[in-house]
């Protein structure tokens, strides 16, 4: 009997179903839908796009001999198969490079559709997921054919996922982030209208798309008759969506975000290690990851993600999760130029890691059941989680086996100079932070394989198997 | 086949008319053409039958495409 699990976040659009079925992806598409795939496959740019990896490798299948508990309860009229992508991220685990690179692959699959007389019917980043630093797009059904008059219903949806996070950012240098873990369908034209100041109305973009916006919701939103219905009857063509999406092409590309001096970007090139440190340190991780083929490697506070490139020579795949999203988009940034191609940086603060969100908790879901690695990377962070955070040690080395991966894993002395500067303005109550503490924890979780201390002394490296 | 659109997204009545403005040219004339519609709708002026006006504004329609 094969195995079937219904996706629990993919029920907004009535006519199509995400499921999987043996651990592959499925999509179960209503008669409508069929047809709008049928013609999808017909276009020019559809296989194009989907060669440059931009588009999710879809195929239909026959699905004439599965069982009914197979396929989700409905009237379905065929199967879709996709590819699956090496891990599921959200929009508020991407720096702002990366919701850039989704918003303008987003306007580019608008525009490649308009051309061939279809479109797409939403605009949400939630649509975007990540091959190591390549965006690729997963929704197949939401390319849909275009009706004559029709007009651009995501238009609304892209302005509050993706333009006005970004212009939140690199306006006002307001990380999006929390914003968009705290609001699953973005910021409103009101609510970014309100945060921007008078001066703002003179940047790009700002007066059409937010001011503008917000007043015409204000004005028309209440209004009984269909907006639609009028464009449509007005002969509304999409010479004029191509314009708008031109347009917010060149807006969205021109963005920049200049991140305040941060902490954490210089760090590599500027922290405590001493050179032979560095070294001896480079080294061990060398040596673990040469041990074997690793399937997923999660490099835990990864920094400008030096371990992370260090990782990606032995494993199919990293997760490089930073919690400072400057240090991301540099690293983003320099993965979209010279890759590896199998590393996908993430803003995550571990203290605080993504939870399950939206509809009865299970519309997103929390980091950790998005996947599992096989070997767990956690260099320089127990005493930002246990002095910085709070975080009992005990409970992180816990949380750590958790995972269920092997480990490499940094203890940092408390003569450190790091440590001393995370102590400086706070009450010293961190009794748990103690080497010997430390390593009871640890051999009560895992398998001590391999313990090496830096030549300063001050810091001291283990790997470890659950 | 007259297609439907699959819209399960409220498009936002604001935000539909803001694409009117948005789309250069194009839309301003469609613009035009709304405005003119409730003029004469006020002066209670009443379009053609509705399978010509459609005949006519899908070859419009087709025309700025």
């Amino acid at each position: 009997m094969s195995e079937f699990r219904s996706e629990p976040g993919s029920f907004r659009d009535r006519h199509g179903r995400v499921f999987y079925r043996d651990g592959a992806v499925y999509r179960a598409l209503s008669r409508q839908a069929i047809e709008a795939w049928d013609r999808l496959e017909k276009t020019r740019f559809f296989p194009r796009l989907v060669d440059e990896g931009l588009i999710v490798r879809t195929r239909r299948v026959d699905a004439d001999g599965w069982a009914s508990t197979d396929v989700p309860p409905g009237d379905w009229a065929g199967i879709l198969r996709h590819e699956t992508v090496p891990y599921v991220s959200y929009l508020y685990e991407w720096s702002f490079r990366m919701l850039q690179d989704a918003a303008l692959l987003q306007l580019r699959l608008i525009s490649k559709s308009l051309a061939e007389g279809m479109i797409l019917k939403d605009a949400t980043p939630y649509n975007v997921q990540w091959n190591g630093s390549r965006p690729v797009f997963i929704d197949i059904p939401s390319f849909e054919p275009l009706p004559p008059g029709g007009a651009w219903t995501g238009y609304r949806q892209f302005c509050s996922l993706y333009l006005y996070p970004l212009m939140l950012q690199a306006y006002r240098n307001l990380p999006f982030q929390h914003w968009l873990r705290g609001s699953l369908n973005g910021i409103s034209p009101r609510e970014c209208r309100d945060v921007l100041s008078t001066r703002d109305l003179f940047r790009s973009g700002v007066l059409p798309h937010v001011w503008l916006q917000s007043r015409f919701q204000e004005k028309y939103g209440a209004r009984k008759e269909s907006a639609s219905q009028l464009l449509k009857d007005a002969g509304f063509n999409r010479k004029a969506i191509l314009s708008n999406v031109s347009r917010l092409t060149r807006l969205v590309s021109r963005l920049r975000w200049t991140p305040p001096a941060s902490q954490w970007t210089g760090y590599a090139g500027d922290n405590t290690y001493s050179g032979p440190d560095r070294e001896a340190k480079r080294e061990f991780v060398r040596w673990v990851v040469g041990r074997k083929r690793w399937k997923t490697t999660w490099d835990l506070g990864a920094n400008t993600g030096d371990y992370s490139r260090l990782a990606a020579a032995g494993s199919e795949y990293v997760l490089s999760m930073e919690r400072d999203s400057a240090s991301v988009d540099l690293l983003y940034r320099d993965l979209r130029r010279e890759g590896p191609g199998n590393i996908l940086p993430l803003v995550v603060n571990l203290a605080d890691p993504s939870p399950s969100l939206g509809w009865r908790c299970r519309e997103r879901t929390s980091l950790t059941e998005r996947g599992s690695p096989e070997l767990v990377l956690s260099l320089a962070l127990i005493h930002h989680m246990v002095i910085a955070a709070n975080i009992p040690l005990a409970e992180f080395v816990e949380w750590l086996s958790g995972l269920g991966g092997s480990l490499v894993i940094e203890f940092v002395r408390r003569d450190d100079p790091m440590v001393r500067m995370l102590l400086r303005n706070k009450e010293d109550q961190y009794t748990d932070y103690r080497m010997d503490y430390f390593e009871e924890c640890l051999g009560k979780c895992f398998r001590v394989h391999r313990r090496r201390e830096l030549p300063s002394g001050s810091r001291v490296l283990y790997f470890t198997e659950a | 086949m007259i297609w439907t659109p699959l819209a399960y997204l409220d498009p936002g009545s604001g935000s539909l008319f803001l694409q009117l403005l948005l789309g250069g040219i194009a839309g301003v004339a469609v613009l035009g053409k709304v405005v003119w519609h409730r003029i004469k709708s006020a002066l209670g002026v009443r379009s053609g039958a509705p399978d010509k006006a459609d005949a006519s504004l899908e070859r419009t329609g087709r025309k700025a495409e």
